[in-house]
């Protein structure tokens, strides 16, 4: 069977729609892609709260993400981390941003948000444990993160 | 200004399967690396350090149910004491309002509801005794349990209509 063609009758499919929609699709999932949530374990299964509100920054841009195991182990990017030295280091940072005046005081709110991501299963006093060190530290803002329904990925 | 015409025989044809080739490639990686976050909504609480609780008699009898009427009540300069007891697998043993028992077992939304109708009730009412709401929580009590009950006292108002902003917890000693 010849499967030879002639220059003459070949056939050039026009590619340029084919581009445009497949351009179309890379910026939408270039758009759609969401770095913060490299941030966030999710491993972790959130409680399950109806009432939780969708995310407020209440005018505080800076936040600090832990996320809390069942063992209630900090979690940075997946490994386990002290709690006591990440927390000393983040206070460090964020009271470097307070202005000059009140970077000495030793009881004054940092301005950042603390975002807790705890694992529904942890308990009371691995989770108190951490209130206490953050106030230790100056955190006083402080966000409790919740699903409002059963996680479909789970 | 005069336009060049382009000739038939001069047209550039751009090659672009290679490009397509490498559209592909990223479509690939994008479509494989993409997964939708769950939504996820938050409690916002504001937590200065721990204070002493205040006017505990009073506490314990206005929980009770005992100081109707009572004119020595200063309304506003309490603390209501809600206790929650933990089984050894997490779960709510029983909740105690002040010092009377509200709920018994694993907490569902009408024992939820039941807790903030009697929070309704001390709180809002504009002779109330108290101002400020403190968990006493067993150490082993799951987190989700300690966030539900948390959530009903963070949406209670005092009798002036403003959120209560006094809401604050403290762990049961370990038995």
């Amino acid at each position: 069977m010849s499967g030879s063609v002639s220059s003459e009758n070949r056939a050039e499919p026009n590619l340029t729609p084919m581009l445009d929609m497949v351009f179309q699709l890379i910026t939408f999932f270039m758009l759609v892609i969401n770095f913060k949530s490299a941030s966030l374990d999710l491993s972790l299964k959130l409680p399950i709260i109806g009432s939780a509100q969708p995310v407020d920054t209440q005018g505080v841009e800076d936040m600090l993400v832990l996320n809390i195991n069942s063992q209630g182990q900090l979690l940075v990017y997946g490994t386990v981390t002290p709690l006591e030295t990440f927390l000393a280091r983040e206070a460090r940072a964020s009271r470097m941003k307070l202005p000059p005046a009140d970077q000495k005081k030793p009881d004054v709110e940092l301005p950042t948000n603390v975002i807790i991501r705890a694992d529904k299963g942890v308990s009371f006093k691995e989770i108190n444990r951490v209130f206490t060190e953050c106030q230790a530290r100056g955190f006083r803002k402080f966000s409790l993160k919740a699903f409002n329904m059963e996680d479909p990925n789970a | 200004m005069r336009r060049r015409r382009k000739s038939g025989s001069d047209e550039v044809e751009l090659n672009l399967a290679a490009m397509l080739d490498m559209a592909f490639q990223l479509l690939t990686f994008f479509i494989l690396t993409f997964r939708p976050s769950p939504i996820e909504g938050q409690i916002a609480l504001n937590l200065p350090p721990p204070i002493a609780v205040t006017n505990m008699q009073q506490v314990r009898a206005a929980a009770a149910g005992t100081t109707g009427g009572n004119a020595s009540v200063v309304p506003g300069t309490g603390t209501l004491v809600l206790t929650l007891h933990a089984k050894p697998d997490g779960s709510l043993k029983d909740l105690v309002f002040g010092a009377r028992p509200l709920l018994r077992g694993s907490i569902d939304k009408g024992g939820l509801a039941l807790l903030n109708t009697e929070l309704e009730n001390l709180l809002a009412t504009p002779a109330g005794a108290f101002d400020a709401v403190q968990l006493h929580v067993d150490p082993a009590l799951d987190y989700e349990t300690f966030l539900s009950v948390m959530v009903v006292c963070s949406k209670q108002k005092t009798p002036d209509g403003k959120p209560l902003e006094k809401l604050s917890f403290v762990e049961l000693k370990s038995k």
